[in-house]
């Protein structure tokens, strides 16, 4: 159990929840550009962490 | 004031709940001794234990008190942060080779080897009492703040937060908690950010923001020249001999609860770098919890912005409200979700820190150093769990006490300032000079401890102490006492320390063999590359430091 997979898992699935909220409801256009460019800034974060996660254990296993 | 929470808001909050359960079930399994379960079994990676060590001070209060703090005080707040460099980068360099190498559990375990036991049993007792009330203040706050700005019913929030607390921590120990300090730490950057960004926004860029703001909260020690000259009520001493030494390396080289974020690493080389590495982030983190106040009273000035602090009943500004409203004010739904989420991670976190240095201290220095002393592993890993259930329903008690009477907190802070203060002079006489005695060192602590009680009621300020009837010295404010309060007690507690040690015999130098720096085998130097180095590391933390302090004079 890798604490950079579940904090990558948790802010992936987060800013993808945010980024949704933001394509499908009415709020104003400030608004939904709030939760898109930081539900995007948030997933990044989390696919960041996935790929440090899978580039370590890509190495571990080439060693 | 209470926030619109919509549909997505709970679906973030609710996804952080089975986040930090989940990751008390999956670590479930590989805790089978009371060495994995309280300490960790010493196995945890860097750049885990340096954003814990940073994050078991990031509780809530600590959030939210710092933003109320930068809108009442402006960028003077930041010596919170920057004062506490130096005191990370000692306990590093010069004190975790000691906690660490001595092989102790626990700092009062430290105590009990370096001196004697009824030094440890001092600060075992005075520890556990102080975090379980931590932990307790933790749970009042949240559940106030929960029923203020979501319509939370108190003791529903004070249950379901201790419940989920317990979960965690009961099946995953002190890993459970550590792991999710760390995601804490995250979710607190990540959920706050954007609030800057969008503040800084608002008021047309940084420009703007500055131009909004009374000069005198943008410097932080040209303004310290009198108590008179900054809204803090102190000058330039009392804020380097209060906060930067005395109560500065008093928290960050004895306190166990971040002390133990260090102690769990996987060998001594991470165990040192752990407060170095950590510093990094600590010197930036006033970006994340001191701007929002300033972005508040910068907000409030522009016209266009709707934004108001709050005020408390009697119509005063209520800072404490600062950072919620700011949520409310700039976050749509989905982002005020993650923003709540923040908050109430960083309470639980804290709690939980408290809980896990509770049943730790409790386990190995209170009830295995005096009531059971040769029982099995197994038999001390189920007394860390009682302990752990213990300490959770004792911290309910204290919500709920907190709750009845107003000026508990005011009182516990105050107690806990007392204890805290003198004990780095028992630690650095206990480190640095190998004639310090054990009468030495516990007789010190309780002068220390009586030397605060004392100065503190004989002093005044914003009128409070001076409960012993007379008033030598009025200070300007609250803070300035409490810091020349904490400097008198280190001074009582260094020289009673020194005084009776010359008068009583102290332990034999084979006794003190990597207790005492003069009688510990120093390591060979073995050349590093420049990053993975402690001390070039703590150097450019250093001139960082320096850097920013000159920048905001």
């Amino acid at each position: 159990m890798d604490l950079q997979f579940i904090i990558g898992f948790y802010f992936s699935l987060t800013g993808i929840i945010i980024i949704a909220n933001s394509l499908f409801t009415t709020a104003s256009n400030f608004n939904q550009l709030v939760n898109f460019y930081s539900g995007l800034g948030i997933t990044s974060f989390g696919i960041f962490m996935l790929l440090a996660f899978w580039l370590r254990n890509k190495q571990a296993i080439k060693k | 004031m209470q926030l619109a929470l919509h549909f997505v808001d709970y679906v973030i909050i609710a996804l952080y709940f089975v986040f930090v359960i989940g990751i008390g079930f999956m670590v479930r399994k590989n805790i089978k001794s009371a060495n994995d379960y309280l300490m960790s079994n010493r196995s945890i990676p860097l750049w885990i234990t340096s954003l814990a060590f940073i994050s078991a001070n990031l509780g809530a209060q600590e959030v939210i008190g710092m933003v109320a703090s930068g809108a009442k005080y402006g960028l003077l707040t930041i010596h919170f942060y920057i004062a506490a460099i130096p005191a990370m980068l000692f306990l590093g360099l010069f004190m975790m080779p000691f906690y660490y190498g001595s092989k102790a559990r626990s700092v009062p375990e430290y105590l009990a080897m370096r001196y004697d036991e009824k030094t440890r049993t001092f600060n075992a007792f005075t520890f556990g009492f102080m975090t379980i009330f931590s932990s307790g203040i933790s749970l009042f706050a949240l559940a106030k703040l929960l029923e203020v700005i979501a319509g939370w019913g108190f003791g529903v929030s004070i249950l379901v937060v201790a419940a989920i607390v317990m979960g965690y921590i009961f099946s995953g120990g002190l890993t459970s908690a550590v792991y999710n300090e760390v995601l804490q730490f995250f979710l607190i950057v990540l959920g706050i950010a954007p609030l800057v960004i969008i503040g800084i926004y608002k008021m047309g860029g940084a420009n703007g923001l500055i131009n909004n703001l009374h000069p005198n909260m943008l410097h932080i020690w040209s303004n310290l020249g009198s108590a008179e000259s900054n809204g803090m009520g102190l000058n330039w001493w009392q804020m380097l001999s209060g906060l930067w030494f005395v109560l500065g390396f008093g928290y960050w080289c004895t306190d166990f609860l971040v002390v133990q974020r260090a102690m769990i690493a996987k060998n001594l080389g991470i165990a040192k770098k752990t407060p170095i590495v950590a510093a990094f982030p600590k010197l930036f983190m006033p970006l994340i919890v001191i701007l929002p106040g300033l972005i508040a009273v910068a907000l409030v000035k522009l016209p266009t912005s709707g934004y108001a602090i709050p005020l408390k009943a009697d119509g005063a500004l209520d800072y404490n409200m600062v950072l919620p409203s700011l949520l409310s004010s700039l976050y749509p739904s989905g982002m005020l979700g993650l923003g709540i989420t923040a908050l109430i991670a960083s309470f639980m976190s804290g709690m939980a820190g408290n809980v896990t240095a509770f049943n730790t201290v409790f386990t190995f220095d209170i009830y295995q150093a005096h009531i059971r002393k040769n029982a099995s592993d197994n038999h001390y890993l189920r007394v860390g769990k009682m302990a752990t259930v213990f300490g959770i329903l004792a911290s309910i008690g204290t919500a709920y006490l907190a709750d009845s009477f107003n000026n508990i907190m005011d009182f516990l802070q105050l107690i806990f300032g007392f204890v805290n203060a003198p004990l780095f002079a028992t630690f650095l006489l206990g480190m640095f000079w190998k004639r310090t005695t054990g009468s030495g060192a516990f007789w010190g602590l309780i002068a220390g401890t009586l030397a605060a009680a004392i100065a503190h009621g004989l002093s005044l300020a914003e009128n409070k102490g001076a409960w012993l009837g007379i008033n030598l010295y009025t200070f300007n404010s609250v803070m300035a006492q409490a810091f020349m309060v904490a400097l008198i007690a280190w001074v009582a507690c260094f020289v009673v320390t020194i005084a009776i040690s010359l008068v009583t015999r102290p332990k034999l130098d084979e006794e003190l063999a990597g207790l005492v720096y003069s009688l510990t085998p120093k390591p060979v130097y073995v050349a590093q590359t420049w990053y993975k180095s402690e001390k070039v590391l703590a150097v450019i933390i250093l001139i960082l430091t320096a850097v920013v302090s000159i920048i905001l004079i």
